[in-house]
């Protein structure tokens, strides 16, 4: 079913009606990414699908929904994300929330992270799944491989958090600035945090229900996860001895 | 020692190998395939062997306040460093290079969307639904 494209008005923001974008970065999603849209479509959101070159048809699928942003190759999760942002940026949204295109993050709890905002004005809330005993968790090695990443953000920045690899975040315009001009292309989720950290960003979690992938396998596997382990703790580092990545 | 080391032959080879690559060399840069750091840099392969042929007293007197035996390996020794220097700017400019293109990529995404919104907002037959703003009073109650 052809569905009309959500476009924003052009009126200035308002504090207390902040304009929301969701972005949606999608690479080879077109098993979920329509279930998803439809549960976008139900929400009082704008949102932005980013396609990162997918082979299938997710663009399609997405347009049939709402805007698609077309990356022109494959530029990974974190040039997809920051296109997302950038656009978010650009049209003068006041908040922005990343939400996976494979279906783990249930739209009906943006409610919360905006809630969170409200009420503390945080530049970046992160959706965690371990502040509550509800909900998908991932599994025994990954959780220590997150743990691990939340040990050294919090040595490194005396910050704890403890969903470092949360894709599920809510972005302000000070958040969305930041990352417009620099955002991690390898690892992004945890290398963004302490980006904002070290940039002096109020960094914040709330307690989110993640449900478990409906389709597709993750990218980070096997010795890829120790691999990915050591990577991240290691652009965390680069970013609090100073360095951009 | 080192006459005993380089021989007549072994001066011979290296004479015809520098002139080899320095016509190779010049001929890149002269078209432009190569910078000027990475044509003194790729020059280290010519540089270091003629100081061998042409100052082989100075060459022996650097070995032996090195502590090493045999004069080519300070020679091998300064080619490695010249390669890594090398391939620290390669793997520099190529992370650059990335860079500029994911930005490239991104504008192009994203000058297409912005292009199709305006279209869409400056063509009278579209109805566009007016945007649901998020109402906060319901949702900090």
């Amino acid at each position: 079913m052809l569905r009309q494209k959500l476009l924003k008005a052009q009126t200035l923001s308002d504090p207390a009606r902040p304009r929301v974008l969701l972005i949606i970065p999608c690479f080879n999603e077109a098993g979920t990414i329509g279930s998803l849209l439809r549960e976008v479509s139900e929400t009082p959101y704008d949102s932005l699908v980013i396609d990162d070159g997918s082979k299938d048809d997710t663009a399609e699928i997405s347009k049939e929904w709402t805007q698609c942003l077309s990356l022109p190759f494959n530029l990974g999760i974190g040039g997809a994300v920051q296109s997302g942002i950038k656009y978010a940026f650009r049209q003068n949204y006041d908040l922005c929330v990343q939400v996976d295109g494979d279906g783990q993050h249930p739209p009906e709890e943006i409610t919360k992270l905006v809630s969170h905002w409200i009420k503390t004005q945080a530049n970046l809330v992160i959706g965690s799944r371990f502040l509550s005993t509800e909900g998908f968790k991932s599994g025994f090695a990954r959780r220590l491989g997150i743990q691990l990443i939340s040990r050294c953000l919090f040595v490194l920045f005396k910050n704890s958090i403890t969903d470092p690899t949360s894709g599920f975040r809510l972005m302000d315009r000070k958040a969305m600035q930041l990352f417009c001009e620099y955002y991690p292309a390898d690892f992004p989720e945890p290398t963004s945090i302490a980006l904002a950290l070290g940039h002096g960003l109020n960094v914040q979690e709330t307690s989110v229900i993640m449900r478990s992938r409906t389709d597709g396998t993750s990218s980070i596997y096997g010795w890829k996860s120790v691999s990915y382990i050591i990577r991240v703790l290691s652009q965390i580092l680069q970013v609090r001895l100073g360095g951009i990545v | 020692m080192s006459h005993q080391i380089i021989s007549p032959l072994t001066t011979a080879s290296l004479i015809l190998f520098i002139a080899g690559y320095t016509v190779f060399l010049v001929r890149a840069k002269i078209r432009e395939t190569l910078d000027i750091y990475d044509f003194a840099l790729l020059s280290a392969v010519i540089v270091w062997p003629a100081f061998t042929i042409l100052f082989p007293a100075t060459f022996e007197k650097i070995t032996s306040l090195m502590g090493v035996k045999f004069p080519f390996t300070v020679l091998f020794g300064l080619l490695f460093v010249s390669s890594f220097i090398l391939f620290t700017r390669l793997a520099s400019q190529q992370k650059k290079n990335e860079k500029r293109i994911t930005a490239m990529a991104q504008e192009i995404a994203l000058l297409k969307l912005e292009r199709s919104d305006n279209l869409s907002i400056s063509n009278p037959k579209s109805k566009i639904p007016a945007q649901n703003s998020l109402n906060t009073e319901s949702l900090a109650a």
